[in-house]
């Protein structure tokens, strides 16, 4: 972080009144944020109200932008020569994610949906590959069961998928 | 909280687009018969399209099973197995009496049928086929023996589909409803009959083949002209095969694609040559 910079803080207001202090810069990662601020809001001491999502969430997403605004400043301060050590940070980055999204199916989901808005878009992008990697190797029913989906299908429309494509069933390793 | 189930159906429809494209592609396919909005949305060309392009873009180790097997039974079924044991079929093309694999383009298997002259196009990551929408146009003799071939142009991003007999090519453009198939005469006469040493390869835009040699006084075996197809143009040229230094032993050549180049794999006296040719026409 630059020195002399005036360090702005921002609060966010959870759907059942907790709030969580941050740095604005990190907080800008989401468009909701930006946008707000963008128009004057926000700054004042009742903090920025985030609708439908709960402090369980927020918090989690809260961490999320601090990590990835303190990696992205620290790479800013690194200067572009020293390559390896570029690479290293993203790694180390990409594993922190990893474990960051290694959730249950439940908060999985109130994180994607929080994210999506709040106008997360890395956010967005991990959660979605998460789920995305749930669904590899499984059958359609396996999917089903795994992310609980309704099967709405007709038996004459299911019927004529397997026909078009018996193997679609079956699963796979 | 309320019901797990119900949590997944209220995620709005761009976050299960979102989702989907980063699937690979064999649970992609899988997903038409998970739900109705499942199935609209890998079903919808655009999305088709940027799943493609970003697997294309970054091939994903899940996306294309090692080996396939292609099996027939009695009944005229044609079967193709990734070749795990236990696995089931990933594709099944019936009514399938008389269907050899005529190719391999991009991924895609080209199956076409010697008795009826009928070609099934199937994508064995999806399973899916796709037949065009008429038989080609039906030649002066019935005996003749045709070759068919798939054939991609990367300038044009488009899939022909080709059979030779004789002096004639006869083309029809995958995906171009309504266009049917078109007609080109070969300059130069070339016996294409269906080579189980050489399929056709797709090089680069342009389908190559072995073409069979005219018949040997005294029978001896050897290959004919490299046939050499621009799949965009839909022009033709023909290659000599290399002087390979034996012209009364018998040699069979084997086409294959490497590194952007055509290869021959020339098997003549106990041994095999291997010859590369840049086609450019």
């Amino acid at each position: 972080m630059a020195a002399g910079k005036p360090v702005v803080m921002v609060t966010l207001v959870s759907s059942d009144g907790q709030s969580f202090q941050l740095l604005e810069e990190a907080a800008l990662l989401s468009a909701m944020v930006r946008d707000t601020i963008q128009i004057g809001q926000g700054r004042g001491p009742a903090g920025i109200p985030i609708r439908n999502i709960t402090g369980q969430t927020l918090s989690m997403v809260v961490v999320y932008c601090n990590k990835h605004y303190t990696a992205a400043a620290a790479a800013d301060g690194d200067d572009a020569a020293d390559e390896e050590k570029k690479v290293a940070n993203k790694k180390q980055l990409r594993e922190w994610d990893e474990q960051f999204i290694n959730l249950e199916q439940d908060k999985l989901y109130d994180i994607l949906v929080a994210a999506n808005n709040l106008g997360i878009d890395g956010l967005v992008d991990l959660c979605c590959w998460r789920f995305a990697d749930m669904m590899k190797g499984k059958s359609a029913s396996e999917i089903r069961v795994k992310l609980g989906i309704r099967d709405d299908f007709t038996s004459e429309q299911r019927a004529q998928i397997e026909k078009d494509s018996p193997w679609v069933w079956s699963r796979t390793t | 909280m309320a019901m797990a189930a119900n949590i997944w159906e209220t995620i709005p429809d761009e976050l299960w687009w979102e989702i989907l494209l980063r699937a690979p592609t064999r649970s992609v396919a899988r997903s038409c018969c998970v739900s109705k909005l499942w199935c609209s949305i890998v079903r919808d060309p655009s999305f088709r399209k940027l799943h493609s392009e970003r697997h294309a873009a970054a091939p994903n180790e899940n996306d294309i099973p090692d080996a396939l097997l292609v099996a027939t039974n009695d009944v005229g079924k044609y079967s193709i197995f990734p070749i795990v044991p236990g696995e089931s079929p990933v594709c099944c093309v019936s009514n399938a009496k008389g269907y050899r694999l005529a190719n391999v383009c991009n991924g895609l298997l080209c199956f076409a049928s010697r008795g009826t002259a009928t070609v099934v196009v199937c994508n064995p990551v999806t399973g899916e086929k796709l037949a065009p929408s008429s038989d080609p146009p039906l030649l002066p003799d019935l005996h003749q023996q045709v070759m068919f071939a798939l054939g991609f142009s990367p300038t044009t991003n488009e899939y022909k589909l080709f059979r030779f007999a004789d002096r004639m090519i006869d083309v029809y453009t995958l995906a171009g409803e309504g266009s049917g198939w078109r007609r080109h005469q070969l300059l130069h006469p070339c016996r294409l009959v269906e080579n189980h040493h050489s399929p056709p390869v797709v090089v680069g835009g342009k389908i190559c083949a072995v073409a069979a040699a005219p018949p040997h006084p005294q029978q001896i075996e050897r290959p004919g002209a490299v046939l050499v197809i621009d799949v965009a143009s839909e022009v033709a040229f023909t290659y000599n095969t290399p002087d390979y230094g034996y012209p009364f032993a018998d040699a069979t050549a084997s086409a294959f694609e490497l590194h952007g180049r055509l290869c021959l794999a020339i098997n003549v006296v106990n041994r095999v040559q291997f010859w590369a040719m840049p086609v450019e026409l």
